[in-house]
């Protein structure tokens, strides 16, 4: 396994844990409230979790620049955001602050 | 506006015992001391070496919850208490996805909610709960709060507040109307218990899920509670540490637990063919307003409380069968209750039984009154008082009938249950058989 893939199994474990549901129904495209049942609280769980794991801090405005981008490039209003949370914009800002050390 | 009768259709517990109403009937009845030596921190330290921990572990507690994805929003004091509360729901029959909901209420007393809990923080608390001091820079006060901000648990204020219990039970029974809690020391669940039975008494709820919970058998309890003096320290002696009401009794044991109670209007009750385990009939509320710890002599807030839960109940004193007393164990209280039923009862004082189990359960501070009152009703459905067990040395500022040692059967129609907390606090509630109980 390379550490991407590694850095995906971490992800959907830590997901899995926090929200109680089976590893296998976490996907990379599960939208974290949409599908996956998250509420507001489980995703401050699960940033501090992979917070834990990864070494590295949120930038919460990053994290609202990066949703915002996705809506402005799908052309959705701000209510769709939470569609758009998913597992894959996790596991890409986890490799982004890999990447950035 | 028309008074409705209140009745108690569903018990549920868990205690130092275990989990569950008939394990913790089998054990009081037969005087079984729930005292243990403090295996989860080296307590070799504190003057007291012994607790009546809840036995199950947070995990094994999480495994009993019907959604485990909450586990992680709840401390012992949440766990404990869904649980309990699931197992009197069970026993009432009652469907409450088919209740109106805004009809239906929480009402919960409860005390400091398990802040020392270890997982409320990755590094902060080690596995007994203490501040690890250790991994956090000195002298540096601003790294300090930077190292706080990076390792404590981001759900720890959700996990702390005093309402966490009353809004987690909202949720999970869709109970609308009015969710409480209540938070007055050692009288804390018996108050929020007659909370309860009033709103529904005046027509302002049909259905209460009621009682309360606490959990102070951790190291910073002991801590505050051992530095009150208020703990009993008789290490080789700890399984019969307890003893209300003895001669020899140094002060109380440490507890922890949740009991609730479904309250319901008669008429509900009877519309849907539910069965009515006791009758809730008389609440008595009342502050000494005196000293924060230190009881009253002439016990004037003890008394009143009494003699109002005596009265709204339409008794006389001498209705009632059996007390089943707040007996702390500690110097003072024993003493000063004992001189309060005295006050109350008059001559049928040294004639009506009056029992502890704070003997053999503990004290669960703000769960006290519930899980005394889940006692209550036991006793009233099978006839038999518990004892005060280790009473063995009679004192004589203690000269009524405590049922030491052995359980009795008995003839019983009303219950009294005091809780007296500090602060001041005093709640007395009284339940009485129904025609219609098991």
């Amino acid at each position: 396994m390379n550490n991407t893939e590694q850095t995906e199994r971490q992800l959907i474990t830590i997901v899995a844990k926090s929200l109680q549901i089976p590893e296998i129904t976490v996907k990379l495209d599960s939208s974290l409230m949409n599908d996956l049942g998250a509420e507001s609280i489980d995703i401050l769980d699960i940033k501090f979790a992979i917070e834990q794991q990864f070494g590295f801090k949120f930038d919460n405005e990053e994290i609202r620049i990066m949703l915002k981008k996705a809506a402005e490039e799908f052309n959705l209003s701000e209510k769709d955001i939470p569609a758009l949370f998913t597992v894959r914009r996790l596991y890409d800002y986890i490799l982004l602050k890999q990447a950035n050390g | 506006m028309k008074q409705q009768k209140v009745v108690i259709t569903g018990i549920g517990v868990v205690s130092p015992y275990g989990i569950g109403q008939q394990l913790f009937w089998d054990q009081l009845h037969q005087g079984i001391s729930a005292s243990k030596r403090i295996t989860s921190f080296d307590a070799s330290g504190m003057p007291t070496h012994f607790w009546a921990n809840v036995p199950e572990s947070d995990e094994a507690l999480t495994q009993h919850l019907e959604q485990k994805k909450t586990a992680k929003l709840l401390t012992r004091c949440g766990k404990m208490s869904l649980i309990a509360a699931a197992e009197a729901v069970a026993q009432s029959g009652l469907n409450f996805a088919n209740l109106e909901h805004h009809r239906v209420g929480i009402s919960v007393g409860a005390g400091g909610i398990g802040l020392t809990d270890p997982d409320v923080s990755a590094i902060s608390f080690d596995k007994s709960g203490w501040l690890k001091t250790s991994e956090l820079p000195e002298n540096d006060e601003g790294k300090y709060w930077e190292t706080m901000i990076r390792q404590t648990h981001p759900l720890l204020a959700v996990k702390a507040i005093p309402n966490s219990v009353s809004a987690h039970l909202s949720i999970l029974y869709q109970a609308q109307g009015n969710c409480q809690t209540l938070t007055t020391a050692c009288t804390s669940s018996s108050q929020a218990i007659g909370e309860a039975f009033h709103k529904i008494k005046f027509g302002l709820a049909d259905v209460m899920i009621a009682g309360g919970t606490d959990s102070v058998t951790n190291p910073s309890s002991m801590l505050s509670f051992s530095l009150l003096g208020v703990l009993s320290t008789n290490n080789t002696e700890f399984e019969s540490a307890s003893r209300p009401f003895d001669r020899s009794r140094d002060g109380f044991l440490l507890s922890e637990g949740a009991a609730y109670l479904i309250l319901e209007s008669l008429e509900h009750c009877e519309k849907r063919g539910g069965i009515p385990l006791a009758e809730l009939t008389g609440f008595g509320c009342t502050s000494d307003a005196f000293r924060i710890t230190d009881e009253p002599e002439e016990a004037h807030g003890s008394i009143a409380a009494m003699r109002l839960a005596i009265a709204e109940s339409g008794l006389k004193p001498s209705d009632i069968s059996y007390i089943n007393a707040h007996g702390t164990s500690t110097r003072m209280n024993d003493k000063i209750e004992t001189f309060a039923i005295k006050q109350v009862f008059g001559e049928y004082a040294r004639k009506i039984p009056v029992s502890s189990n704070k003997s053999m359960i503990g004290h669960l501070v703000a769960g006290a009154g519930a899980i005394e009152l889940v006692a209550s009703v036991l006793s009233l459905q099978h006839q038999v008082i518990p004892p005060t067990a280790h009473l063995t040395h009679p004192d004589p500022d203690c000269d009524l009938d405590y049922v030491p040692g052995e359980a009795r059967p008995a003839s019983l129609q009303a219950i009294l249950s005091n809780s007296f907390g500090f602060g001041g606090q005093n709640s007395c509630l009284v339940i009485q058989k129904t025609p219609f109980s098991l």
